[in-house]
């Protein structure tokens, strides 16, 4: 799954830290599905489109090729 | 909560198998009451750092560490001089405690300016993404242990009344688990 975090949390000026206590987890956890390491649970994943008032697809979409394959 | 007590009890259990292990190899028993003594002070030290958020907590704790984390480290030269055969006098223990005091207060009091620290600090360090770490930790590490114990249950060197065989097992297993969360830690 890739996703648009980095984006939307330069667009809001947020460093991970920051975007971490918002959403009630550790930085580690951002960094970490910023860089396509982990996959959100869909409440976390929902948590975070709301905080930043986006549909949850706006903010998590399916790699297409990585599906293919 | 389900957070806090998950680190608790991954950290008391961690600490019991490290004192089980010390005792029986350094002295070949164990003392129960020491024992005793280590989960009633893991239980005292969670208390006070993970607790409720308050402000008197964070110093009290604070405080704690300046007043017993060199007891921690007397205990830990007195360990290495007997190993070595090294007379230490009283006085020389007093002065190490000072300075290990000293060096704990420096170190909070240069840390105080800065108000997120206490933030940081009384945050919960668990999430979704550690939970998923500690399960995927935990299975391997139970297969691992499990696959341990049938390969000391197997073996024909050790005689299985042998408490080290064991002790060892148990070593082996959490320090598995240790490290599979490290690993897991660093790569997802």
């Amino acid at each position: 799954m890739k996703n648009r975090l980095k984006v939307y949390r330069a667009i809001h000026d947020l460093t991970q830290e920051q975007l971490a206590r918002k959403v009630d987890v550790t930085r580690a956890t951002i960094n970490a599905i910023e860089n396509g390491r982990y996959d959100p649970s869909l409440r976390l994943a929902f948590q975070i489109a709301r905080f930043f008032e986006v549909q949850i697809e706006e903010l998590f979409f399916e790699d297409l090729a990585e599906v293919d394959q | 909560m389900e957070k806090k007590l998950m680190w608790f009890f991954a950290l008391l259990l961690t600490l019991m198998i490290a004192t089980v292990a010390a005792e029986y190899f350094s002295s070949g028993s164990f003392n129960l009451a020491y024992l005793l003594g280590v989960m009633l002070g893991t239980a005292i030290a969670w208390f006070i750092i993970s607790a409720p958020r308050k402000r008197w907590l964070y110093w009290a704790s604070m405080l704690s560490w300046v007043l017993f984390y060199p007891g921690v480290t007397l205990g830990f030269v007195r360990y290495i001089a007997i190993r070595l055969s090294i007379e230490i006098t009283t006085a020389e223990y007093v002065i190490i405690y000072l300075l290990c005091a000293m060096l704990m207060f420096f170190f909070f009091i240069r840390m105080r300016p800065r108000a997120e620290i206490e933030a940081i600090y009384f945050r919960p360090v668990t999430d979704e993404r550690y939970k998923y770490h500690f399960g995927v930790a935990s299975f391997w590490s139970f297969l691992f242990l499990n696959l341990l114990m049938i390969g000391a249950l197997l073996q024909p060197w050790i005689p299985h009344s042998q408490l080290g065989l064991w002790i060892g097992v148990m070593i082996a297993g959490s320090v598995f688990w240790i490290a599979n969360l490290a690993v897991l830690e660093k790569k997802q």
